[in-house]
């Protein structure tokens, strides 16, 4: 291997003595000389001697221009490391620092053994090396983002370290760890990747391998593992509101769930949930879950205020404290406020095609409905054009024949902005005006409406609600077997629905069409679509009962219809609860536009707040950041007015401490050195067999000194006369 | 022709070895006219042979006879004409054109020749020059005339240099030549085969003649000074070689030494001198020197 490998063109440079050699040849002093016979003698006597010692100069000097032109090349070979010391090394350090590496190990943790190899790799590099340091986790986070010779300022940023609760996949950071060595002129390059015993981080241990095999000739890779792997670990692997709004001063449901990931059925797990850090609002106990298992439980907690709340489920602490919580932001509600468009309200109020669908939200006696969370409004489609729709959560197109253009536009204009949609179109509806305005023109619709099957007058002929795979949120609560079945409701008559693609629409996402819930035969009942910041939700049927007994089906009716709210409203909330590492973009105010942000992680100790600029993105005030690596609730702050909350949650197999398996380590062992730590092992001294390979232009260069003074000494000797 | 001639004279040579005279070594035979004793006393004058006139010849030893019926001009030659006869051979050949700084060994050489020729006139011997390398290429006869000096100048500086040498080959045919005894001297770099040429020279003295070797060689054949890279090329038709001068110098002082030493024993086995010449010396040093200790050895 040559560093300079340009310079190997100058071995033409050997041919320099010759030249001058034979040049020296021409340039002679011509005598005109009588006594010749004693020339001649001499010559004779000398000239074999001469030579030989001519031959012996010209070729020591070749040799000597070689050994410079090689010195200068900078030639290294690997293996000869010792006799003119360790050779200088240019390193990276990788130190796996996601939350698998927080498990507790007598009195410190797998992060903490790390750091401290770490230390021990930094003090065994030779002297002048330089090092790169990098955390590890499903990506490569810069702590010194390019290698520095101040091995003391490595150290300390090795020191200052920080945990995070990102999921690890060793593949991102070690390709970044080879791409930055092969960007760097260095005789040895070494990479050291410290990290737990963890099969999760090893999903792609086929491409490791083929990356580091593929590099092995100029980057030595050094895996060293610390800790041992663990058979016992609960964790809080879900939590989630129960399709329920998230309304003031009523119980609101959660699922929590918690998953066995050990070897050894757990029994007996309590789990707890809790508002803003408060005493624990519900309790339940799980009874056992099964080695590799989860359970869920249903907890409820009462929010006390309008606004951002965190809620936290928690296990009690074991070997990963990382996943013994899991936190949630919710936007608690005051009221939800429904817009019901009514296309026929007829001449009595039970005529009316509002009529089913008002008492499926708003489910108490009438004197009851004015303080209930779900406040609705009915009005006609002539009243629409005039009703300011930014006070509403979500619009109910019942039974509605079609709209005016600017109402339309306004539908559109409110469903973008966040606003939720639900369109039950019945059998006077303009599947013209769906298609076409709605669907092709605007992309509202998830799907188009094709000419309605079935017959309404046929009571024997029907189709009914799927029996099973209630996988959309909406229709999970029937997935779980204790609120009877979907399947009783009837079908007469209905829409077929086909579905639409995604599409843009001036800049704003129309998403992929989610089939919310089936008929028994496979085709569309439900579908769903998110558009911009809203969703609309779209079914086969009208609001009243002439195609279906559905209203009429109050056990499927209401919680359908409040599920169906449900997801409307917390569409506006997706966005605030976010994965670990996912970057956090938020539709902000049109007043903080401009300004900057105050975002703090609140159970930072360190109390470190970050600030970020509201800035317009597609004409939209739009809040972005990236710095999520920590789980848990963040406050985003002007002033000391709280703007919103997020949370992120960590990857729940990130918690699956199981150790790497025989084949991972093998491959691994192909295309690295594998060191495993060991509480007392002299790390610097187990590297030290390792660091072998050395740059070769030292001892090139002392040797072509010596050549250069015995050139010297023999050219002196050889012209001394004889 | 005059002014390369009176080039070979170096004054101050001239006049220091005037001072000293030359003395032979040895009683020569023949007529003792001049300070010289002879072994051979009643010796008629004889003549010997005829020669063709050349400028500067006393006219008095015109043969009349010859040039009336031949009409052409012949000197006849005796051989009691000196007291002694001095034989300056001077090696012509290529190698001697070598010089590291303005004076070649053959212009050295020359001038070592005309010095002693004058001298030896100078004292009223007679003077034979021959140059050569292969063979003899030039030659000034046997003269007793001062003024054939200008004669042998001439023939000194006409002189060219281009041919091999082989010294050896000249000394035996000399020794055959010279019919009394004399003195030879003889002024090369004996860059030849130094066997053959100590032969010769052992030839020339079972003659009976004094043989004295003036071995001329330049400061940097002496001493090797180069530096560098160095192609010598060679004078006398030897392959060129490329070498660093500095790498061989030993090995090459060696072999100038052992060559050296060969030619100085092979001299003193056979009772000559030799003297060393190197050519950045002055030449008045060299000549006084040798010409000192000449005078020192003859008295004893």
């Amino acid at each position: 291997m040559f560093l300079n490998p340009l310079l190997l063109l100058g071995p033409t440079a050997v041919s320099v003595p010759i030249i001058i050699h034979l040049l020296n040849r021409r340039k002679f002093e011509r005598v005109v000389w009588a006594a010749m016979r004693f020339v001649n003698v001499a010559v004779q006597q000398n000239q074999r001697r001469v030579k030989i010692e001519d031959l012996l100069l010209l070729i020591i000097r070749c040799v000597l221009i070689a050994l410079i032109v090689f010195a200068l090349a900078r030639p290294a070979i690997s293996g000869a490391g010792g006799f003119f010391g360790l050779p200088k090394t240019t390193a990276v350090v990788l130190i796996d620092n996601s939350y698998s590496m927080c498990q507790v190990e007598g009195a410190s943790n797998k992060f903490e053994q790390a750091k401290r190899v770490a230390d021990a790799v930094i003090d065994a590099l030779p002297r002048g090396s330089s090092v790169a340091v990098y955390l590890a986790s499903d990506v490569a986070t810069p702590v010194i983002e390019m290698p520095t010779f101040d091995l003391a300022a490595a150290r300390e940023a090795i020191t200052k370290a920080q945990l995070s609760d990102r999921s690890s996949n060793m593949l991102p950071p070690i390709q970044r760890a080879v791409e930055l060595l092969q960007n760097q002129s260095a005789v040895r390059k070494d990479l050291y990747l410290i990290t737990d015993t963890q099969q999760h981080g090893w999903k792609q241990t086929g491409d490791i391998q083929k990356l580091l095999t593929e590099n092995q000739r100029e980057i030595k890779t050094t895996v060293l593992l610390v800790g041992e792997p663990e058979q016992r670990n609960l964790g809080v692997s879900d939590l989630k509101i129960a399709g329920d709004l998230p309304t003031m001063n009523r119980p609101v449901l959660f699922n929590v769930q918690v998953t066995n990931f050990g070897a050894a059925e757990a029994r007996d797990v309590p789990v707890k949930v809790s508002v803003n850090g408060e005493a624990e609002s519900d309790q339940a106990v799980i009874d056992a879950i099964p080695a590799g298992g989860s359970k869920s439980v249903t907890l409820s907690v009462r929010f006390k205020k309008e606004g951002y709340q965190t809620v936290t489920a928690r296990i009690n602490k074991d070997v990963l404290p990382a996943d013994d919580q899991r936190t949630i932001v919710v936007r608690a509600l005051k009221q939800v406020n429904v817009l019901i468009v009514d296309g026929d309200p007829g001449r009595e109020p039970r005529d009316a095609k509002s009529f089913y669908l008002r008492e499926a939200l708003q489910p108490v006696p009438p004197d009851l409905r004015e303080n209930f969370y779900v406040q609705t409004r009915i009005v006609s489609t002539g009243e629409l054009e005039s009703t300011r729709l930014d006070e509403m959560d979500a619009v109910f197109l019942a039974n509605v024949t079609d709209l005016a253009p600017t109402t339309t536009t306004a539908i559109e204009r409110f469903v973008k902005n966040g606003g939720g949609l639900v369109i039950m179109p019945g059998a006077t509806a303009s599947p013209n005006y769906y298609n076409e305005q709605l669907g092709r023109r605007l992309a509202l619709l998830p799907a188009l409406l094709n000419e309605p099957r079935g017959d309404a007058s046929q009571a024997a002929r029907f189709w009914t609600f799927q029996t099973k795979h209630f996988d959309h949120p909406i229709v999970a609560l029937w997935g779980e077997g204790s609120v009877g079945s979907m399947a009783s409701a009837k079908f007469f008559r209905t829409y077929d629905l086909e579905l639409l693609p995604a599409k843009n629409i001036g800049g704003t996402d129309a998403g992929t069409p989610r089939v919310v819930a089936t008929f028994n035969d496979g085709k569309p009942a439900i579908v769903e679509r998110t558009f911009g910041e809203g969703r609309v939700v779209l079914f086969a049927v009208g609001a009243d009962t002439a195609w279906s007994d559905l209203p009429v089906r109050p056990q499927i009716f209401i919680p359908l219809m409040h599920r169906t709210l449900s997801a409307l409203v917390q569409r506006q909330d997706e966005s605030i609860n976010i994965r670990v590492g996912q970057k956090f973009v938020y539709r902000m105010h049109d007043d903080v536009l401009g300004k900057d942000a105050l975002i703090k992680r609140n159970n930072d100790e360190k109390n470190v707040q970050d600030s970020r600029r509201v800035e317009a993105v597609n004409n939209v005030p739009t809040l972005t950041f990236d710095r999520t690596d920590n789980a848990g609730a963040y406050t985003v702050n002007f002033g000391a007015d709280t703007a919103a909350m997020f949370a992120t949650q960590p990857d729940a197999a990130e918690s699956k401490l199981d150790g790497l398996t025989q084949d991972q380590t093998q491959q691994l062992a192909s295309a690295s050195h594998v060191i495993k730590y060991t509480a007392g092992m002299n790390v610097e001294q187990a590297l030290k067999k390792e660091q072998i390979g050395t740059e070769l232009w030292l001892p090139l260069a002392i040797i072509a000194l010596a050549i250069a003074a015995t050139e010297t000494l023999l050219a002196h000797l050889f012209s001394r006369s004889k | 022709m005059a002014k390369h001639a009176t080039n070979f004279l170096d004054a101050a040579a001239i006049s220091q070895a005037e001072a000293l005279g030359l003395h032979a070594r040895y009683i020569v035979e023949g007529y003792m006219a001049g300070e010289h004793k002879s072994p051979f006393r009643g010796f008629a004058i004889e003549f010997t042979q005829h020669r063709e006139y050349v400028a500067g010849d006393d006219i008095r030893h015109l043969d009349w006879k010859v040039l009336g019926r031949t009409d052409r001009l012949y000197l006849k030659q005796y051989e009691q004409e000196t007291n002694y006869v001095g034989h300056i051979l001077l090696d012509g050949s290529d190698s001697m054109n070598y010089g590291s700084g303005s004076i070649t060994k053959l212009h050295y050489g020359k001038m070592m020749a005309a010095c002693l020729s004058y001298l030896i006139l100078q004292q009223r011997d007679a003077v034979a020059v021959k140059v050569f390398d292969d063979a003899v290429r030039g030659n000034v006869p046997r003269t007793g005339n001062m003024a054939s000096i200008h004669n042998i100048m001439g023939v000194l500086a006409n002189f060219k240099a281009t041919g091999q040498t082989n010294i050896a080959a000249i000394l035996h045919e000399l020794s055959g030549q010279i019919s009394r005894k004399g003195i030879i001297v003889i002024i090369s770099d004996f860059l030849d085969n130094e066997d053959a040429v100590l032969e010769g020279i052992q030839h020339l003295r079972f003659g009976g003649s004094e043989v004295i070797v003036f071995h001329v060689m330049d400061k940097f054949e002496i001493e090797f000074p180069f530096e560098g890279m160095v192609e010598f090329e060679g004078l006398e038709n030897i392959p060129k070689l490329m070498t660093r001068p500095q790498e061989i110098r030993k090995s090459y002082l060696k072999a100038v030494d052992e060559f050296k030493a060969k030619i100085r024993g092979g001299c003193e086995r056979n009772g000559c001198h030799y003297v060393l010449v190197d050519t950045s010396r002055p030449l008045s040093e060299v000549l006084t020197g040798y010409l000192a200790f000449r005078a020192a050895t003859s008295h004893r």
